[in-house]
C-alpha cells in the first residue's frame, strides 16, 4: 500500500504545524520520519488514518484519495491500517487477550471458537506467551507496544504506522521492537511509516529517512546518504545538537 | 473592551459547539441501536451500572424524601386537623417533582460523573483514538450502550425509589402522625392519575438520555490529561444537573 501526500497543511489554533508537505512512502518498505519533539511527527502519522484532518492538501492511502472521506468512510479502511500508538492505546478495562481480539470480534472476522487460537498465536509472534489474562495496567511499557502489535496483527494490514515505537524503552526492549518492526515487514511485506527520533533505530531498520523540520520534508534518502548529507539541519540531527522550533521556544 | 466582546463570542461559541456536538451525538446513538444485539455484554454491563450499583443510594435518597415530605406535610396537616390527605401529598409530590428529578441527580452525579472520567481518561490516553484506528466506531462501542442502558434503566429505577418513598411516607405517616395505613394508601393511589404516572416516566426517560449524552459527549471530546478529566467530570455533572431542571420545567409544562 503506498501513500502519497501532497501540500498537506495543518494548523492548531493558528500555529502551523505541517506546511505545504509532500511526501511518497513507497510500498512494502520500511520509512521512517525523524524529527524533533514537537516538529508535527504524530500530527503527520495520524493525518494517515483520517484521525487528524488537513486543513488543505491531498493524501493518497493506495489508490484512494482520503481527504475528504468521510468517518463512516474511513472505518473499512481503518481495517487495513494499524496504527501502533506511542501510549500502546490498549484499552485498560480489558484483559491482554480480549484486546488482542477486539478487531475480531468487533469486526466478526473469526469465528468466536477459533479467536483464543488465534490470539495465542499473535501473542507468541510478539514473544508474550501466556499473557492473555493480565491487565494493560501490570504490564511494563515495551510489553504494552508488543501486545498493541499483537492486536494490529490480528487484522491482517497491509499498512503499520508506529508512533514512536521505542520511546522510553531501554536499549535491550528498544532492540526487541526494532527486531519485530524489522521481522513483520520482511516477512509479511507490509508496507511500514515510523515516526521516531531514535537514531539507532533509524539506520537499523530504515529503507527511506524522512526529516520533518518546521512543518517540511527537507531530505528524504537512503540511510547511507542521510547520514551523509551536507544538510545543517540533518547534521545537527545526527550529532544530537538539533532543536526544533518547538523546543526553541521552550 | 475588544478582549471582553471575544470572551463573550468565546463562550457562545463553546456554548453552540457543544449543543450541536451532543445534539449528533444522540442522533448518532439512535442510529447505532441497531447494533443493540451485537453490544449486549456491553450493554448489559452499563445496566448493571446504573440500576443494580445504584440501588443502594437510591433506597436511601427515596426512603428518606419520602419519610420528610410526610414529616414536613404531615406536621402542618396535623394541625389543621387535615393529616388525613398526607398520603395524596406525598403521593403526587414523589410521582409528579421528587422521584424523577431526585433519582435524576444521584445518577448524573454517581454514574455520569464515572462515565466522564472513565471516557475523558481514555481520550487522552489515546483509547478513543486506538478505537478508531482499529475501524471501531467508539460511538456504537462506548456511548450507544451506555445511553441505552440509561434510557432503560432511569425509568426502572425511578419507580422504584417512588416506591421506597412511598413506603418512608407510611412510615412516618403511621408511626408518627397516627395516621392509618389504609387512609395513606388510600388517598395516596385516589389522587394519582394515569397521566401522572405517564408524565413521570417521560421525565425519566428523557433525564436518563440527558445525562448519558452530556456525560459521554464531555467524556469524548476530553483534551489536556489529568487536568482535563476533573474538568470534564465537572462539566458533566453541572451540565447534567441543569438540563435536568429545565428539561422538568418543560415536560410538566407541556405534557402535564
Amino acid at each position: 500500500m503506498r501513500i502519497e501526500i501532497k501540500n498537506l497543511c495543518k494548523s492548531f489554533r493558528g500555529n502551523a504545524v505541517l506546511k505545504n508537505l509532500n511526501l511518497s512512502i513507497p510500498e512494502g518498505k520500511i520509512s521512517v520520519i525523524v524529527g524533533g519533539s514537537g516538529s508535527g511527527k504524530s500530527v503527520l502519522l495520524k493525518h494517515l488514518t483520517g484521525l487528524i484532518r488537513p486543513d488543505s492538501g491531498q493524501i493518497f492511502v493506495g489508490e484512494r484519495d482520503i481527504t475528504h472521506l468521510s468517518e463512516a468512510s474511513l472505518y473499512p479502511l481503518r481495517q487495513r491500517i494499524a496504527m501502533i500508538f506511542q501510549s500502546g492505546g490498549l484499552l485498560g478495562s480489558l484483559t491482554v487477550g480480549e484486546n488482542v481480539a477486539l478487531g475480531l470480534i468487533e469486526h466478526k472476522l473469526a469465528p468466536r471458537d477459533k479467536i483464543p487460537e488465534i490470539v495465542k498465536e499473535k501473542l507468541a509472534l510478539v514473544k508474550l506467551e501466556g499473557k492473555e489474562n493480565e491487565m494493560p495496567g501490570n504490564l511494563s511499557g515495551g510489553m504494552r507496544k508488543r501486545v498493541s502489535i499483537a492486536r494490529a496483527l490480528t487484522l491482517y494490514p497491509e499498512l503499520i504506522l508506529y508512533d514512536e515505537p521505542t520511546a522510553g524503552l531501554d536499549p535491550p526492549m528498544s532492540e526487541t521492537i526494532d527486531d519485530l518492526i524489522l521481522k513483520l515487514a520482511r516477512d509479511i511485506k507490509v508496507t511500514t511509516v515510523m515516526v521516531t527520533h531514535d537514531l539507532t533505530s533509524v539506520f537499523k531498520l530504515a529503507d527511506t529517512v524522512n526529516m520533518l523540520h518546521e512543518g517540511e520534508i527537507i531530505v528524504s534518502s537512503s540511510p547511507d546518504e542521510f547520514k551523509n548529507s551536507k544538510n545543517q539541519i540533518v547534521q545537527s540531527f545526527i550529532r544530537r545538537e538539533y532543536h526544533s522550533a518547538a523546543v526553541m521556544i521552550l | 473592551m475588544l478582549s471582553l466582546f471575544k470572551r463573550i463570542e468565546a463562550v457562545f461559541s463553546d456554548i453552540f459547539l457543544t449543543a450541536g456536538g451532543m445534539v449528533l451525538l444522540l442522533g448518532e446513538c439512535i442510529i447505532e441501536l441497531k447494533y443493540f444485539a451485537s453490544n449486549a455484554r456491553r450493554i448489559i454491563r452499563q445496566m448493571m451500572e446504573v440500576g443494580w450499583n445504584t440501588l443502594p443510594l437510591a433506597s436511601m435518597i427515596g426512603l428518606f424524601t419520602g419519610m420528610i415530605t410526610s414529616l414536613q406535610t404531615g406536621v402542618e396537616l396535623k394541625n389543621l386537623g387535615l393529616q388525613q390527605q398526607v398520603g395524596t401529598i406525598v403521593g403526587l409530590s414523589l410521582v409528579r417533582e421528587m422521584g424523577p428529578v431526585f433519582t435524576a441527580f444521584i445518577v448524573a452525579a454517581r454514574v455520569g460523573a464515572s462515565w466522564a472520567a472513565e471516557l475523558g481518561a481514555m481520550s487522552v490516553s489515546e483509547e478513543i483514538d486506538a478505537l478508531r484506528s482499529l475501524g471501531i466506531r467508539p460511538v456504537r462501542f462506548l456511548a450507544m450502550p451506555r445511553f441505552l442502558a440509561a434510557i432503560t434503566m432511569q425509568p426502572i429505577l425511578t419507580v422504584y425509589s417512588i416506591v421506597v418513598g412511598i413506603w418512608g411516607g407510611a412510615l412516618v405517616s403511621v408511626n408518627y402522625l397516627g395516621v392509618s395505613r389504609h387512609v395513606y394508601y388510600k388517598r395516596l393511589f385516589d389522587s394519582l392519575a394515569m397521566i401522572d404516572l405517564r408524565l413521570c416516566l417521560w421525565k425519566a426517560l428523557v433525564f436518563g438520555a440527558l445525562f448519558s449524552i452530556v456525560s459521554c459527549y464531555t467524556g469524548l471530546t476530553t483534551t489536556n490529561g489529568a487536568e482535563g478529566v476533573g474538568r470534564s467530570t465537572t462539566r458533566a455533572v453541572v451540565i447534567s444537573l441543569s438540563l435536568v431542571l429545565v428539561a422538568d420545567y418543560f415536560i410538566t409544562r407541556f405534557l402535564g
